[in-house]
């Protein structure tokens, strides 16, 4: 089979991009496959995005993720609620993330990262590996 | 005490400016319609202001689960006036800004200008056809009626608005004009 395998939490994810019926055949192991779209559509993830996108690998709320945010980038980060709130809707609209039931009780709506989003994530963070050595190799230097 | 002042802005952020300096002087906006802004006593600073223009009435089911998100988030709504919505949160929780990347904060801008450049476009469509109605009314020798002079007033009037709006938007456009370039090189 074309593609690349990875694995994201015990999830054997597939990345590809055409799969017909002769890649596939009896007696193969079930596997979930994420269709990635074309690397035109791609493209990179903002700072914001991609920052929210790791905070939620924990089940996060609103005001938690803005703190966690400024804490993963030492201060650097500071989102506004009007950002995070669109991004919120973009993300739960492409499925990256989901709304977890709260009790009625409960105001703050807590958002958790999906198998979906974890695959994003990882895509970025190949995308930024890629950069990183690109850029160790022409600029030099060496992270701590 | 409460305090009401009448002040009229075109431009949101020197009105935000000013509502902080207000702010900064221990008097709290709590209450804001068109130009009637009323104030409360408050301590120094206590709060940070922040207009932004929804995008659709304060009654919408989406402006509503927005504003609701906000104060989740310790963003209290004080007024709304027509889609502008009044919104401070306490210093004491730090720094307050809405938007925080250029996509957003470019998406907010385009908002308002679009609000903003419709007035310009009325008056100047509406001016055009004043004027020309009246002018070709003295070439065809006043065929169409004998309110030439009315037409021709009210054209030139209506351009002259039709200026003004576009000179009021120019510093919102080049604001934008920025933001995208910028966009070009960073986030």
């Amino acid at each position: 089979m074309k593609g690349s395998f990875f694995c994201v939490d015990n999830y054997i994810g597939l990345r590809y991009n055409n799969i017909t019926d002769s890649d596939i055949s009896d007696g193969d192991l079930a596997v979930e496959v994420f269709i990635l779209p074309e690397s035109s559509e791609r493209g990179a993830l903002t700072e914001a995005v991609f920052y929210i996108l790791l905070s939620l690998y924990t089940p996060m709320h609103g005001y938690g993720i803005m703190q966690n945010v400024s804490r993963l980038s030492g201060g650097r980060v500071n989102l506004g609620a009007g950002t995070l709130y669109g991004a919120l809707n973009t993300l739960l609209e492409k499925s990256w993330i989901h709304a977890l039931q709260t009790d009625k009780d409960s105001r703050k709506k807590e958002y958790v990262i999906t198998p979906l989003g974890q695959t994003a994530a990882q895509a970025e963070m190949e995308r930024l590996k890629e950069l990183l050595e690109n850029a160790r190799q022409i600029i030099g230097g060496q992270l701590q | 005490m409460k305090y009401i002042v009448h002040k009229a802005f075109w431009d949101y952020e020197k009105e935000e400016r000013w509502l902080n300096e207000m702010s900064a002087k221990g008097l709290a906006l709590t209450d804001c319609s068109w130009m009637r802004h009323v104030f409360a006593d408050a301590p120094n600073n206590e709060y940070i202001y922040r207009l932004e223009l929804l995008e659709k009435l304060p009654t919408h089911p989406e402006s509503m689960a927005y504003l609701r998100f906000l104060e989740e988030n310790g963003v209290e709504c004080v007024s709304t006036s027509g889609r502008w919505a009044y919104l401070r949160k306490k210093s004491s929780e730090g720094s307050f800004d809405i938007y925080t990347d250029s996509n957003s904060r470019l998406k907010h801008y385009k908002r308002i200008y679009a609000c903003s450049s419709v007035l310009m476009w009325v008056e100047l469509i509406a001016g055009l056809a004043n004027l020309i109605t009246g002018l070709v009314n003295i070439n065809v020798g006043y065929k169409l009626g004998n309110f030439t002079a009315g037409n021709i007033i009210l054209g030139v009037t209506m351009l002259l608005l039709a200026i003004i709006f576009f000179l009021w938007n120019l510093p919102l456009y080049r604001k934008i004009k920025r933001l995208k370039q910028q966009k070009a090189i960073m986030e």
